[in-house]
């Protein structure tokens, strides 16, 4: 539902651009730095006001770290791969839309900041697909992909959206193990994604 | 980059002091899906200003699916391991050790 929502404001203010004389004029630049600058501020809110995070800072294990750890390598690495040896882009841009691990709003932003829409563009609709991937096919992955790959293929939406199907389907002790790796790819994402573009930049 | 992780850290440490007001973190979280909508018209209005990304919407789309496919199938590739390493034989996936302990 939420990428739904996604896509319709997205093309909203894509049909205001192209109908609407009012909106060129306005100083979208400024105002979506604006607007990013308030999200990452309420995205640390949200996750520091969050009674898990302390309870988990406390009670998880440190080697469960290995699981964002090698979610995040597997969702740069694949993807760099891809672009570098398929697709007309670099291993830097797809390990960056890759590095986005399923978090479009915030990743795509920052992409089109950093290396302008066409990039952004990608890297929205390739984390929607991976959401929605996640969505669908978590019951499948986790038959035959192994126990934990609904919460791999969650990336940093298993704390939030994909989380419902995550725990149906990997099993309810599984829940605290996929908020809190996508608690730590939610954090990693900005950090991930600005890091790798602005890698020899 | 600064920038990115200065308004994270000061947004956590905010979020963790503002922790017993339940109710202003229900507004954070709204005025942050409200922030994401924002983000994305505003994407969308940069996106309709430049008539080259507007052609290269068919392409784009394409390899977004690509891309989306080689994230998810790294990400499980690596993590299959994992499993085995991490939980098997472990009754509590979350603990190993300190028994008596909630």
């Amino acid at each position: 539902m939420g990428s739904l929502k996604i896509i319709a404001a997205f093309f909203t203010g894509l049909g205001c651009s192209l109908l609407l004389p009012f909106f060129q004029k306005l100083p979208a630049e400024t105002l979506s730095s604006m607007a990013l600058y308030l999200l990452l501020f309420l995205v640390g809110v949200s996750i520091g006001g969050r009674r898990e995070t302390l309870q988990m800072l406390r009670g998880i294990r440190p080697s469960l770290l290995l699981l964002p750890l090698m979610v995040a390598s597997g969702s740069i690495l694949a993807p760099g791969l891809v672009a570098a040896l398929f697709l007309p882009l670099s291993f830097q841009e797809g390990a960056a839309v890759g590095a986005g691990m399923g978090y479009y709003s915030l990743s795509s932003i920052l992409i089109t900041k950093i290396s302008g829409e066409t990039l952004g563009l990608i890297a929205l609709l390739s984390n929607i697909f991976r959401e929605i991937l996640a969505l669908t096919a978590t019951p499948l992955l986790v038959r035959y992909c192994g126990r934990l790959s609904g919460i791999a293929a969650g990336g940093a939406t298993a704390m939030d959206t994909t989380l419902p199907v995550i725990v149906r389907f990997t099993g309810r002790e599984y829940a605290i193990i996929a908020v809190f790796s996508g608690l730590v790819l939610t954090l990693c994402t900005p950090v991930l994604v600005t890091a790798i573009l602005s890698y020899g930049a | 980059m600064q920038t990115v992780l200065f308004f994270l850290i000061t947004g956590l440490l905010a979020g963790f002091m503002l922790r017993r007001h339940p109710g202003l973190l229900h507004r954070a979280d709204q005025a942050s899906s409200l922030a994401v909508y924002l983000l994305l018209f505003f994407l969308g209005l940069s996106a309709g200003l430049q008539p080259e990304i507007l052609s290269a919407m068919g392409p784009s789309g394409l390899h977004a699916l690509i891309l989306s496919l080689a994230a998810t199938a790294g990400s499980i590739l690596l993590v299959w391991p994992l499993y085995p390493l991490l939980f098997k034989n472990k009754k509590n996936p979350r603990t190993e050790k300190k028994h008596g302990q909630p």
